[in-house]
């Protein structure tokens, strides 16, 4: 757990101390359909300093996902990243050649997807992969890059690597296909490693397993971790820092302790309480009431606002990040006056 | 599996459902020696025929009124034994007893008359309905096939069942797209609902469902337990939902049930190793108090290969050599818990 918030999350989008990893500003991504713009993505702003943690969570239409695949740059049409900035060392991935950004993919940002088995080419043995990702980026030799396949598998927890290197993906089981996928990302010690709901397919066993290599990794080799999920059970455990999505937009955002001990955006809070704990035996779950709108039929202003308990008029205008007395910053204008 | 040495007869296990029926409410189901067997052919031409033991030699029972949580990893036969128990798969042995009469001993038309108490709500609300016909066609559609009731007298139990679930009467013209993921599984509980169960399979009817939906759903089949006095049978991966929302709770483990008890004691005080390892690695859980997170090694095996024995063995760091030589048995390790470990005192 990062001690004292940085002072980089004042405000919103406010210029950090030191100068962050990444630096997400304002991010807007869109994808235009025959019914009209889906604001997939609507103003996202976020730090991940080198070597921290920092987890986005939300529920299915939140945008988290999109966000980490505008980060790659890999959305696809008919998405597009319409406005912000995305700093990576300070430089803007936006305005990147495609050229550029391959160079950077799988060097200094790599990203672990839910489903190994669709990361993994099932004609290649794994083993094979892993040099591919290394020759890709470095200049090393095939000996050598297969012991050093050899010795990231075994980095990784996968038991007998001089023999699982020559099998091919089917032959595994899905927990060391993602351990798999993990060597492949790790292959040319990136500074940011995003993971993009890496233990949604696994058992909760296996997902103890990768989640537990990933903070052992984290210790080892200093790299940041960006992680996607929709389980604020995982962010607890994973992350310093955490960002609370909903509709788009960024609904709460600060140290993990304080967003979910003591969470003070509504849907936060609603999100909590949502989830059974030992305690709640017998009451009932305080449930949001109400469904996620069509992402073509967002409301206007805060998107929680049709199932939130304190909606005002006022909410039909977004409110901004502002600081709460937890110390987190919230988009809600119940804090607004406080600020 | 009954021929080794040590494992479990079928008057020690049934003794599970006795006891239960003396301590707390009669039984509205026994499973008895359970085994669901699916056949796989292997070998160079297919002629050799191995056996993946999904449900292998299961007993247990359900009370009348409660929720019956049942939790494994993903290929531990929960749902093979949920869907043999309903007779959705066709079992190799044992028996189910439904109020005393034995499911799968039933003639088809015995089973179709037994059919209506025991329902089913699927986890993928996508799936499971008709998507070419409207919500009250499909709410609607078991009615017509038990021919029990006017059209008159179907349309008034649908329209009451679309309100009991929180959807309007107005959606009931409408079609299965035109609704999200949690109204969908609205339906599907009012289709359940609609032959007047006394019990219900809810085979991860939360799982696909996001945590503020979920919420909601979970409420309502509590509503619906108390309203219609339904049994539950509740099989979901998610072990936190599990405890928030069953009575008692069994854990499955390559085709075996290791452990049984009531919810509470379970989370507090699991006695089968693999169970405590399960319950550790709930993620958020040490902030909550839970026990030290224990990493199991390795993968679940092979079904079709499972290890003799103990089927947890080859993963425990507590296996010794008898549990190798012998499968140890479902018994009472504390009063109405039982555990399959020889170690669980």
């Amino acid at each position: 757990m990062s001690a004292a918030p940085p002072s980089t999350t004042a405000g919103n989008g406010g210029a950090p101390d030191a100068p962050a990893l990444l630096s997400v500003r304002d991010l807007q991504t869109h994808f235009r359909t025959a019914s009209g713009t889906v604001k997939a993505v609507d103003g996202v702003s976020f730090d991940i300093q080198a070597g921290s943690s920092l987890g986005i969570v939300g529920e299915s239409g939140s945008g988290k996902s999109v966000t980490s695949l505008s980060i790659m740059r890999l959305v696809e049409p008919p998405g597009f990243v319409a406005g912000g900035r995305i700093l990576f060392k300070g430089r803007d991935l936006v305005s990147f050649s495609e050229r550029e950004i391959r160079d950077l993919r799988g060097r200094d940002i790599c990203l672990v997807f839910q489903d190994p088995m669709a990361a993994l080419n099932p004609v290649y043995k794994v083993g094979d992969q892993v040099i591919e990702a290394l020759q890709a980026h470095q200049d090393i030799g095939g000996r050598a890059a297969r012991e050093r396949a050899i010795e990231l598998f075994r980095m990784v927890g996968i038991p007998a690597p001089e023999r699982r290197v020559d099998d091919y993906p089917h032959k595994l089981s899905g927990g060391m296909r993602q351990r798999v996928t993990i060597a492949i990302a790790l292959a040319n010690e990136p500074d940011l490693l995003i993971l993009d709901e890496p233990t949604t397919a696994l058992d909760v066993t296996i997902q103890a397993q990768i989640l537990d290599l990933v903070r052992d990794l984290r210790r080892r080799i200093n790299t940041a971790v960006l992680l996607i999920t929709h389980d604020i059970g995982v962010v607890k455990e994973m992350c310093d820092e955490v960002v609370v999505m909903y509709g788009g937009r960024v609904m709460e955002r600060g140290p993990t302790a304080q967003v979910t001990g003591a969470p003070r955006h509504p849907y936060t809070v609603g999100l909590l309480a949502s989830i059974p704990s030992p305690g709640m035996k017998g009451q009932r779950l305080n449930a949001i009431g109400g469904s996620v709108p069509s992402p073509l039929r967002m409301p206007p202003g805060c998107p929680f606002q049709p199932r939130c308990p304190h909606a005002m008029p006022v909410c039909a205008t977004m409110p901004s990040l502002r600081r709460t007395d937890s110390g987190s910053l919230a988009a809600c204008w119940l804090y607004e006056e406080r600020a | 599996m009954s021929t080794q040495p040590g494992s479990p007869s079928p008057e020690n296990v049934r003794r599970e459902g006795e006891t239960t029926q003396a301590a707390a409410g009669e039984p509205l189901l026994e499973i008895r020696n359970l085994r669901t067997w699916f056949p796989v052919r292997s070998g160079v031409l297919g002629q050799k025929t191995e056996w993946l033991k999904a449900v292998d030699d299961v007993s247990f029972a359900i009370r009348k009124g409660e929720t019956f949580g049942l939790v494994g990893e993903s290929g531990c036969g929960k749902s093979t034994l949920g869907r043999s128990i309903v007779r959705l798969e066709q079992p190799r042995s044992g028996q189910v007893l439904f109020e005393g009469e034995d499911v799968l001993a039933a003639s088809p038309a015995r089973l179709k008359a037994l059919r209506p108490n025991m329902q089913v709500i699927f986890q993928d609300p996508h799936g499971s309905l008709d998507p070419r016909m409207t919500i009250r066609q499909v709410i609607a559609e078991g009615l017509v096939i038990q021919g029990e009731a006017s059209r008159d007298e179907r349309d008034e139990r649908v329209e009451h069942l679309v309100r009991v679930v929180g959807l309007r009467k107005e959606h009931l013209d409408r079609y299965p797209h035109e609704f999200s993921g949690g109204q969908r599984q609205r339906i599907g509980i009012a289709r359940a609902l609609a032959l007047r169960p006394k019990f219900v399979l809810a085979d991860e009817a939360v799982s696909a469902l996001d945590v503020s939906v979920q919420s909601q759903v979970l409420n309502l089949l509590s509503d619906l337990q108390e309203e219609f006095g339904l049994t539950y049978l509740f099989i979901a991966h998610d072990l936190a939902v599990v405890e928030y929302f069953s009575d008692r709770v069994g854990v499955m483990y390559l085709g075996k049930l290791v452990e049984i008890a009531s919810a509470e004691d379970l989370y507090a005080d699991p006695r089968m190793p693999y169970t405590q390892a399960l319950l550790s690695a709930i993620p958020g859980g040490a902030s909550e108090g839970r026990q030290e997170r224990i990493i199991l090694k390795g993968d679940v095996p092979s079904p079709l290969n499972p290890p003799s024995g103990c089927p947890f063995r080859t993963r425990c760091w507590m296996a010794q050599d008898v549990c190798a030589q012998v499968a140890p048995p479902l018994r009472e390790v504390r009063p109405a818990h039982w555990a399959a470990c020889h170690f669980a005192d």
